[in-house]
């Protein structure tokens, strides 16, 4: 014998009640379903071509021209500048170390020039000799 | 521009000028040839003299040195080489070894000496051997 299922005395009441409860949230204007609605109309989407002439275009023109001219200032420096003595400018540095290091090279190349053309040094002496002597050595 | 590369002709005229020297040896062997042990044995200072197209003296190491020459140590029937230098490529070289028997050196102490003459060429090295005879006096003395 199949058994027979067992049935709630209150399911058929109870689906009315959802049913209305959710209709009437739906149905009422100030219920929060109807905030959840955008009513919102979307903005028109602006074209690259419609964009870029703002970001391009540089309409703050400069009025006031006296910010154009020299100020006091700038001039200050200029004169300083100009008023430098030549030891205090860098570039009389620069050549003065130039000069200086060109020097001292010249003078290093130029003595193991000169003693190379003079024959440079002499050869060591061999240990089994008695000495060396003559030009070169001792 | 002009000045500088004048300059740098002078330089290099100056440097010219002082001629390009290069050295030239001649490791000289002293022999005894037939002086005896005895007589090598008496002797108590060599000196070395060159002479013709150079002119030099040295005295050949005696105490203190590494290599002791005279008197002799153990160095005999052959004294030693020792080596000469010089930037001189032509003409001759003449080195005479006298050996004295007494001090200061001088040309009556003389017991044993020997020479040998070199051409000076563009050789780097040259070599030849001082054979030392016997003297008209003996090396030993009291």
């Amino acid at each position: 014998m199949r058994p027979v299922p067992r049935q709630s005395r209150f399911g058929a009441p109870l689906v009315l009640l959802l049913c209305a409860v959710v209709g009437a949230l739906v149905a009422t204007p100030w219920s929060s379903a109807w905030a959840a609605e955008d009513t919102e109309e979307p903005k028109a989407m602006k074209t690259e071509h419609e964009a870029a002439p703002q970001q391009a275009e540089d309409t703050d023109t400069a009025k006031d021209k006296s910010l154009l001219t020299h100020k006091p200032a700038d001039d200050a420096v200029a004169s300083k500048q100009a008023d430098q003595a030549f030891y205090e400018k860098w570039q009389f540095w620069a050549v003065t170390g130039g000069i200086v290091a060109g020097a001292a090279l010249a003078a290093v190349g130029g003595y193991f020039l000169y003693h190379s053309l003079n024959g440079g040094d002499v050869r060591p002496c061999n240990a089994n000799f008695l000495g060396c002597y003559g030009q070169g050595n001792q | 521009m002009t000045r500088v590369r004048g300059l740098l002709g002078a330089a290099a005229l100056l440097l010219l000028a002082g001629g390009c020297n290069s050295y030239h040896y001649f490791d000289i062997t002293v022999d005894f040839g037939s002086v005896s042990f005895e007589e090598a044995g008496g002797i108590k200072r060599c000196e070395v003299f060159v002479s013709g197209a150079d002119t030099d003296n040295f005295v050949l190491p005696s105490t203190g040195a590494k290599r002791v020459a005279c008197p002799i140590d153990s160095n005999w029937p052959e004294l030693g080489t020792f080596e000469y230098s010089t930037f001189t490529d032509s003409g001759s070289l003449t080195f005479t070894m006298n050996a004295y028997n007494m001090t200061p050196p001088m040309d009556s102490y003389i017991c044993v000496s020997g020479a040998t003459t070199l051409s000076a060429s563009s050789a780097i090295t040259q070599t030849a051997t001082i054979t030392l005879a016997q003297g008209n006096q003996t090396c030993i003395t009291p």
